[in-house]
């Protein structure tokens, strides 16, 4: 990457709109490049003062109406939250050069063997994970308030497994990201062992490096990495993916619980009345959208 | 050239936050709202393209010209933004 090429890139990088591979090539250009990096501060400051003005006032009614206009019986708390605000405010805050020097020690220490996914997964587990807990925000063994508290702070509803009947238990959660994206962070312990879990909006990448298998009809991406064990799936518009240090099999039970907890069934009786109202409510959405964008 | 143009910029963060909404204000509405649809509402420029119903292109376009505007507002904030050609 050059610098030539950053001007161009710059909003689509802090809007978190970049591929995986391409954020990778501006973080190493940015660590590299002083004059690039003072391009990318100003820009992000930028970036966070408008989010810090428009949050500290009212959105004028012309625009609060022509938003309605649009999308005028989704779900209102699209427009409130912001999902991407810990991403802004964390490089508006000072930590432009921390993410970059993660960002590279990871891809470094890792990209000969593994794809930077792998890579950042791994690392958070072993960071969030292995530390007991300590690096957690929100503890709770309730999966609704988890839910409600990941929802509140990331904009998006979080659907988490419920684990009553299980030998895993929720320990609580914080807010995280994958692949520059905003992610919700759960952790689980299953007899002394702790399982992380990544659920976030669903990103393009590579599957190069995964190791995909069939597991009762759902669809499985394994990896491993420095004794971590990686799985990763896709569910409608999310992405899930779970790290433990241990066996595979157990790790594979654990998404399944995931992927059958989030899923519709006839009758709806395995699936909690709140996330099927959702269900509805997000296909109604997505519908009008369809809708109105068909006929403009 | 543009590395210039930035470093002779004064430290943007410094720019108090009154002054930053009234020029959001001042902005022409297709830029402000591809702004605060991003910044506000955190969505991505795909739903944002869905919900103005604009193409993906004409969204990156107006954002880049809402921060150049934005930008040049908190420079001069004294001046009006001119209307959208």
């Amino acid at each position: 990457m050059t610098c030539e090429e950053i001007p161009g890139l710059i909003d689509a990088y802090l809007d978190g709109e970049l591929s995986v591979a391409t954020t990778l090539q501006a973080h190493e250009h940015f660590a590299a490049c002083e004059s690039c990096r003072r391009i990318l501060e100003s820009e992000a400051a930028l970036h966070g003062l408008v989010v810090q003005a428009a949050r500290a006032a009212p959105v004028p009614a012309e625009l609060r109406n022509h938003i309605r206009a649009g999308v005028s019986t989704g779900p209102p708390s699209r427009l409130h939250p912001p999902r991407r605000l810990v991403v802004r405010f964390g490089i508006v805050s000072g930590f432009v050069g921390l993410a970059v020097l993660a960002g590279l020690a990871t891809e470094r220490l890792w990209s000969g063997t593994m794809t930077p996914l792998a890579a950042e997964l791994a690392g958070k587990h072993l960071l969030y994970g292995e530390g007991q807990g300590g690096a957690l925000e929100m503890m709770t063994s309730e999966a609704t308030t988890m839910g409600a508290w990941f929802q509140g702070r990331l904009g998006f509803p979080v659907r988490l497994p419920s684990v009553a009947l299980r030998p895993e238990r929720l320990l609580g959660g914080r807010i995280s990201s994958v692949a520059d994206r905003p992610a919700a962070y759960a952790l689980y312990n299953r007899s002394g062992r702790p399982i992380s879990l990544f659920v976030t909006r669903r990103i393009p990448f590579t599957r190069r490096g995964w190791t995909e298998r069939h597991v009762d009809g759902a669809e499985l991406y394994f990896a491993s990495l420095r004794g971590v064990t990686l799985v990763w799936w896709e569910e409608k518009d999310r992405l899930y993916a779970a790290a433990s240090i241990g066996d595979e099999d157990s790790l594979v039970e654990f998404a399944l619980l995931c992927i059958r907890g989030a899923q519709s069934r006839p009758g709806g009786a395995a699936l909690p009345l709140r996330f099927a109202a959702r269900s509805r409510e997000a296909a109604a959405s997505r519908r009008r959208l369809r809708h109105r964008s068909e006929a403009s | 050239m543009l590395q210039d143009t930035y470093e002779a910029l004064r430290p943007i963060q410094a720019t108090p936050l009154n002054e930053v909404r009234q020029a959001l204000d001042r902005l022409p509405l297709p830029y402000r709202e591809p702004l605060v649809l991003a910044h506000i509402g955190g969505f991505s420029y795909k739903e944002i393209s869905e919900i103005l119903a604009i193409p993906l292109g004409t969204v990156m376009s107006r954002l880049f010209r809402a921060r150049r505007l934005l930008r040049s507002e908190l420079r001069e904030p004294t001046r009006r933004t001119p209307s959208v050609g």
